[in-house]
């Protein structure tokens, strides 16, 4: 191997031997302080999150569903939804202690990248929404699971529709 | 030749840097860390493209030219056939050309029955016979000349033998058809290459003649290995004006 | 005198005009034919060593995966002594109706390494084209096997090599609502599949640097897309960019010192680049809409990316920072996941019309050729001499995924051996 290639790569290998670790083993231990403590690490293993399920249940008893629709290529709130996020925001607003990540979804119908915006423009509405609501900014999280994550496995209109959403998971 | 001491000193400083440049040079070469070659082969050159004597059987074999019709007085000649090499050609396995004729000679009367082949035809004087036989050169004048026209003829001749060689040859790339090969053979009486066909020009674009001009020279080498020996009027092998013994072609795919 | 020279310079003349007429007739043309039909190729087993019949066998694979070739063998053949391989009996070969044939052998080296050499025939013709030798450690036969098909892959064909390559891909596994999905690394004929990640998070578009020594790929760990820098020898990663951020889409740049990617905030999808090594990103757009998937020209001044700006995914082109954006895709219909060509020249992509299908484009647009026709591919990736593009095929219901590859100059798709499904693939570099 000619030297320029092996200079870079040791210092690759340093840089990363910094701060990485090796591919994460199978079983991690749940983060117990609050995420985010160091917002300069490139350490994947500082991003944990934590759900709470007893809790995310109470939700949806309490506010009658944790997750709204859209229709294909939308990223707009129609009233049905709008109600079940006002149910939500009280909801949140009564469990001040916990947090919620607000997860956007989408239909196989796009490709891979343009679906990870997708899911992003309709978590950032739900948020968005949510805010108007009165809940605090520092509560709530916004992500994108693009296509990857569909509930119901048709290729058929019935099937995509229930996965164009955006679902409240409530985390530690 | 008198040199002046200037001239002296100024060619033995050439020499010394010359000598100096050799050795630099040699010394970098043996440093090279090429990827490992097998111990080199020797290539053989092979004068004799086309290594089997393939006998032409798209053309049944026209008896010996010159075989004398029903008296049956043989003439001296030798065995016919089309696939033996001619004699003219020196490197391969000599046909004992003499020795038949020496053998034959006490036989012409005993002979008599077999002359009588019904092959003789009205074409026997244009018999493809691959050396000037006696009644060949008698019957033809004296003198061939390779005219513009016997030129252009003997083109279409040679490129109508080999064409369905060149049919055959394998699709190479959308745009091959853009370089040109301008390619010569010396062939040997016999209609064999004498030496590989030479690339003598390749034109078109360079960065398309760089991608096609080796594969199309493979094309060209398989079609004169697959479709020789060529048959061509003897008399017009080499004359004082010219003759196919060479003969400069393009060669382009469409 | 003077009629004397007078003559003389006449007779000279005419000469040289005779001369010039014969010559300058122009010289008949042979036409060859264009047949498109496969070379058949005979690969009889290598001598000198028991791994020689293996070798033969991946050389033989290789070379049909090219859809150029019909090889014949290693089984059925002769064989022939390690003397003979460079003095193959042609006549005979003729005979068996073989146009090309691959011989060679194998022998121990004085450092324990071993040769591989390997020679190309035209069998035709009568000649030998090319021949190679190869150093592996006795453990790396394969890739001796692959630089000899690629050796007369690339003689015969007249293109650049591309077997000797590595595919990073994402292996899939389970159902369509519980998808297990890892970053596996595999030869391009499907053999040394290893696995990267071990799925516990959800991982998709793993890219190779240009030297094939790291990937970008994109994970959820922690329930978010974020771009992870991963080293192949170390198996050390990295957050590209720390913090809280949703990032995506990662490439590197040709000269392998910066990542280009898109980061979704606010509702708005934009394309940055940062320095591999760390540092701030730089901003590149800044249009309303999803500015996603975007791909170097090979020499670096350029960048394709796909944007809804206009209200629907269409293909643009800008400067490598950032300026002269314009849009280069008209064909009716959407067009996603762009990819720049090896050379240069053409640009893949996905198109949306119904159905998902890979196409290509000349470069500055134009020329579009659709060449598959699922119902849902996506994710090209080109071979490094830009004969073929990878890319991924989703089945309707179930959604099971498998890896393809199409040749560019047009031909069937042809499925990747994975030992499961597979999406997402990437194309190394050549291997040095």
């Amino acid at each position: 191997m000619n030297k320029p290639i092996l200079i870079g790569m040791t210092a690759i290998a340093l840089t990363l031997g910094a701060c990485g670790r090796k591919t994460p083993p199978a079983e991690i231990p749940p983060v117990e302080q609050p995420p985010a403590a160091d917002p300069n690490s490139t350490d994947p293993n500082s991003l944990e999150v934590v759900e709470l399920p007893a809790l995310q249940a109470d939700l949806v008893a309490k506010a009658g569903s944790d997750t709204i629709y859209f229709g294909t290529d939308e990223y707009s709130l129609d009233e049905a939804s709008k109600a079940t996020l006002a149910a939500q925001a009280r909801w949140l607003l009564a469990n001040p202690g916990v947090r919620a990540s607000i997860e956007g979804h989408c239909d196989e119908r796009g490709t891979r990248e343009y679906n990870q915006a997708l899911g992003e423009r309709r978590a950032n509405a739900t948020r968005d929404f949510l805010l108007s609501q009165g809940v605090p900014a520092d509560r709530m999280t916004v992500t994108s699971w693009g296509k990857e994550r569909p509930v119901a496995t048709g290729s058929n209109e019935e099937a995509w529709a229930q996965n164009r959403r955006a679902a409240t998971v409530i985390i530690r | 030749m008198k040199m002046d001491r200037a001239e002296l000193a100024g060619t033995g400083a050439a020499l010394a840097f010359h000598a100096a440049l050799i050795a630099a040079l040699t010394l970098s070469l043996a440093h090279v860390n090429s990827t490992p070659e097998p111990p080199s082969m020797e290539v053989e050159f092979v004068e004799d493209v086309g290594l089997e004597a393939a006998a032409p059987t798209s053309i049944p074999t026209p008896p010996p030219a010159s075989q004398a019709p029903e008296i049956g007085e043989a003439q001296p000649d030798q065995p016919a056939p089309a696939p033996l090499p001619a004699a003219t050609q020196p490197r391969v396995a000599p046909t004992p050309t003499p020795r038949p004729v020496q053998r034959q000679q006490p036989r012409p009367a005993p002979a008599k029955p077999a002359p009588r082949v019904s092959r003789i035809g009205d074409d026997f004087l244009k018999g493809i016979a691959e050396s000037p036989s006696k009644s060949d050169a008698s019957a033809k004048p004296a003198a061939a000349t390779f005219s513009a026209t016997a030129r252009a003829n003997i083109g279409q001749a040679i490129l109508r033998q080999v064409q369905p060689c060149a049919d055959r040859q394998p699709f190479i790339g959308e745009d091959a058809n853009k370089v040109r090969l301008t390619i010569n053979l010396k062939l040997a009486r016999s209609g064999r290459l004498i030496r590989p066909p030479t690339v003598i020009r390749t034109s078109g674009d360079p960065d398309l003649r760089a991608k096609y001009g080796e594969l199309l020279e493979d094309q060209v080498r398989r079609i004169f290995a697959q479709c020789t020996p060529l048959r061509l009027p003897a008399e017009l092998y080499d004359t004082p004006t010219g003759g196919w013994n060479d003969f400069t072609f393009t060669y382009r795919v469409n | 005198m003077r009629m004397i020279l007078t003559m003389l310079l006449a007779g000279i003349a005419s000469t040289a005009i005779a001369q010039d007429t014969q010559e300058s007739e122009p010289a008949p043309e042979l036409v060859g034919g264009s047949v498109r039909s496969n070379v058949a190729i005979a690969v009889p087993v290598m001598p000198g060593d028991a791994v020689g019949r293996q070798v033969s066998e991946v050389i033989v694979s290789d070379l049909r995966s090219t859809g150029l070739f019909t090889p014949l063998g290693p089984g059925g053949l002769p064989g022939y002594s390690v003397e003979e391989a460079g003095n193959p009996a042609y006549p005979s070969w003729r005979n068996a109706g073989v146009s090309a044939l691959v011989s060679g052998y194998i022998e121990p080296r004085a450092d324990g390494r071993m040769t591989v050499a390997c020679y190309l025939h035209d069998v035709t013709a009568g000649r030998e084209l090319t021949h190679q030798g190869f150093a592996v450690t006795s453990a790396n036969w394969r890739q001796a096997a692959h630089k000899c098909a690629d050796l007369v892959y690339a003689r015969l064909s007249g293109q650049q090599p591309y077997l000797d390559t590595r595919i990073v891909y994402v292996a899939e596994t389970g159902p369509k609502n519980n998808r297990q999905k890892r970053i596996a690394l595999m030869d391009s004929d499907g053999s040394n599949n290893r696995y990267l990640t071990v799925g516990r998070h959800t991982v998709v578009t793993p890219r190779f640097s240009p030297r094939g020594d790291r990937l970008v790929y994109v994970s959820y760990i922690g329930r978010k897309p974020r771009v992870l820098l991963y080293d192949v020898a170390s198996g050390q990663e990295r957050l590209l960019i720390p913090g809280n951020h949703i990032t995506f889409a990662p490439r590197f740049s040709p000269d392998g010192r910066d990542v280009v990617f898109s980061m979704a905030e606010g509702g708005n999808t934009d394309i940055y680049i940062v320095s591999a090594s760390g540092g701030q990103p730089r901003r590149l757009t800044s249009a309303p809409g999803a500015d996603t998937s975007p791909s170097f020209s090979p020499d670096g001044r350029q960048i394709v990316f796909e944007s809804d700006r206009s209200g629907t995914q269409q293909l643009y082109v800008m400067s490598a920072d950032g300026g002269g954006q314009r849009r280069i895709s008209f064909g009716g219909g959407r067009y996603a996941s762009p990819v720049w060509s090896p050379a240069g020249n053409m640009i893949a992509f996905t198109k949306i019309a119904g159905p998902f299908r890979i196409g290509v484009m000349n470069a500055g647009g134009g020329g579009e050729r659709i060449l598959t026709n699922g119902w849902q591919d996506e994710g090209p990736s080109w071979a490094p001499n830009g004969q073929f593009v990878m890319f991924h095929r989703t089945a309707q219901g179930a959604g099971a995924t498998r890896l393809y590859a199409v040749p560019v100059g047009g031909g069937s798709a042809r499925i990747m051996p994975t030992p499961v499904g597979g999406s997402d693939p990437s194309w190394s570099p050549i291997n040095n």
